[in-house]
């Protein structure tokens, strides 16, 4: 029981930023490599004449989930001191639908709008800005409903933990349904294009 | 690797990606179903945690018969007689120690505890304010297989009140008039003021010649 | 410019990597991330936490009283977070990527159909819309969907779940943006 070597608690130290760097100079250089630093690809997941998005997305949750899964099983990885995002349901939901909508009308997310800047595009630079507006009103406007914002907390919550089944069985679901969606993605590249 | 990403980048090596995506995706499958069979991760550490279990009912045994502490006058009588390889260890804070420290004992945080090392054979007495810390080192330092661990019971405090102010009460019994003989000429090595209550004659000296203030450090 | 975009490498740009390798190396990247740090990819948080910086460094008590700014200046200050070293590896990381595959070039991504103006507008609207969405959800892509999503966070995926559905909802009405 190794890894993590830093543990979340001490990411001050510079060692953990320079990690933190090179864990995100290989991301932008991954998101880039795949073709989701240019707008017009990530918009055509929506209008799904072009499903790369999706595929990079959850060919991108697959390997680490099943990584993640067998490292731990296997004793390497100590799981439970990986941060898991914590659960808002309400929030989230709201959240990730004015998200989806605002995902759709500017065709780049908030990693991929960096690349899309830093690779000259200027509308990944308004993005960036849009983005940077958006956070900052949201921030300051979230003084006047901090008990909605805090609502319907859960934690540290899984789906294990919510269907009451073993982490692997979740995990071969997950997989499962990924690869069904890739032969359908497949089909409607073909279908609609 | 270079020659395969070039090849699957270029348009036309439909056969060579399809592979790598059959590929892919049998791994992924594999894998996948493995895990839907292989439960939770933490399964894995069962045989461990089963060892583990009967390490800590192990120390769970000793701590209900006793084992865990050492009165102050045992730790007098042991830190007195020099008792080879007795360690004293201090965990309380900078300004908790501005009392007094026991003679010999060592300071250490709590939090560096787990990564000072000790002799297997040493006897590591740990000892806090009252004995909250101590007692949860005891089970940091237990944990780490030191097997001659204990905490003062009672702390500093118990340390001030029975080594360095010890007092008989008006009209004990025979057996505690022997036990604050024995507490007294431990507490007057250490500094301390034995007294007696009220003047019941004894043959112990009513007042001790040392100061009945604070007991300070003596010569560490 | 308008027509043509200005490419600055000689060389015709290389086609994109294929979509899941693709993936599996982004998959790879954010299990070290798990294994390294012991916490997943982020960008949003990046953008809250510099936004975080300034808001205090103009009115501190302003940005205590945030919920969401309060929490970026605990540890270390916002400016030495982990995530903002990390989106700035992302920008240099994409940068170096496109360069070495002669993609670099200074345009304006649009549809066909819309003026330069009106996208550069749209985008600004679009990632001020994704910014609120973020800050609501406490992640983006990267931070909740991806990182989540692998963890198995229900969060995640109910995150996940209603930003394809908010995109599909509004991509009715797109048409004319994109196609």
């Amino acid at each position: 029981m190794n890894a993590p070597f830093a543990d979340a608690n001490l990411l001050s130290g510079d060692g953990a930023l320079g990690a933190a760097m090179a864990i995100g100079i290989a991301f932008g250089w991954s998101l880039e490599r795949a073709g989701l630093g240019t707008a017009p690809k990530l918009a055509g997941q929506f209008a799904l004449t072009d499903l790369t998005v999706f595929k990079v997305m959850f060919s991108a949750v697959v390997t680490a989930m099943l990584g993640a899964f067998w490292l731990a099983r296997l004793g390497l990885l100590d799981i439970e001191r990986v941060d898991v995002p914590e659960t808002y349901v309400v929030p989230q939901l709201v959240g990730g639908l004015l998200f989806g909508a605002g995902f759709s009308l500017c065709g780049l997310c908030p990693g991929t709008s960096c690349v899309a800047a830093a690779t000259g595009r200027g509308d990944g630079a308004m993005v960036v800005l849009g983005m940077f507006a958006g956070v900052l009103g949201a921030g300051l406007f979230l003084n006047r409903l901090p008990s909605w914002y805090e609502s319907t907390a859960r934690g540290s919550w899984t789906l294990p933990q919510l269907l009451h089944v073993p982490h692997g069985v979740v995990v071969g679901a997950v997989t499962a349904l990924a690869l069904a969606g890739f032969q359908g993605a497949q089909w409607i590249e073909k279908e609609w294009r | 690797m270079d020659r395969e990403r070039v090849a699957l980048t270029v348009p036309g090596s439909r056969a060579a990606k399809g592979s790598v995506h059959r590929l892919l995706a049998w791994g992924a499958a594999i894998l996948g179903g493995l895990a839907a069979l292989g439960g939770d991760p933490a399964t894995l550490q069962l045989p461990a945690s089963s060892e583990l279990g009967t390490y800590v009912a192990t120390l769970a045994r000793e701590i209900a018969s006793e084992k865990d502490h050492v009165t102050a006058l045992d730790l007098a009588q042991w830190v007195r007689d020099k008792r080879p390889g007795l360690r004293v260890i201090d965990v309380r804070s900078a300004e908790e120690r501005e009392d007094g420290q026991i003679p010999t004992s060592e300071t250490v945080d709590l939090a560096a505890l787990t990564t000072t090392s000790f002799h297997d054979d040493d006897t590591v007495v740990v000892y806090s304010t009252e004995a909250v810390h101590a007692a949860q080192a005891w089970v940091l330092l237990r944990a780490q297989g030191y097997r001659e661990v204990f905490f003062l019971r009672g702390g500093w405090s118990a340390w001030v009140d029975e080594v360095m102010h010890p007092a008989l009460e008006e009209g004990a019994s025979v057996e505690a008039q022997r036990a604050f003989a024995r507490a007294s000429v431990l507490s007057r090595y250490f500094g301390g003021a034995p007294r007696i209550d009220d003047g019941q004659p004894s043959g112990m000296t009513r007042k001790s010649p040392a100061p009945p203030t604070s007991p300070r450090r003596r010569g560490c | 410019m308008k027509r043509a975009p200005m490419a600055m490498a000689v060389r015709a740009p290389r086609p994109y990597a294929d979509p899941y390798l693709a993936g599996v190396g982004l998959g790879a990247v954010l299990l070290a991330a798990f294994v390294v740090a012991g916490r997943g990819l982020g960008a949003s948080g990046a953008f809250a936490s510099i936004a975080a910086g300034a808001v205090a460094a103009i009115s501190p008590a302003t940005a205590v009283a945030s919920p969401l700014f309060s929490r970026h200046l605990e540890v270390g200050g916002p400016w030495r977070e982990w995530l903002v070293f990390e989106i700035a590896g992302v920008a240099l990381g994409g940068f170096c990527s496109a360069w070495r595959a002669g993609r670099l070039s200074l345009r304006v991504e649009r549809g066909p159909r819309i003026t330069r103006a009106l996208r550069l507008i749209l985008a600004f609207a679009g990632g001020s819309i994704m910014g609120l969405g973020a800050v609501l959800a406490r992640g983006c892509t990267s931070g909740l969907a991806l990182t989540g999503g692998a963890l198995l966070s229900v969060g995640s995926w109910v995150f996940m779940l209603a930003a394809f559905a908010g995109g599909y909802l509004v991509a009715p009405l797109l048409k004319t943006v994109w196609r």
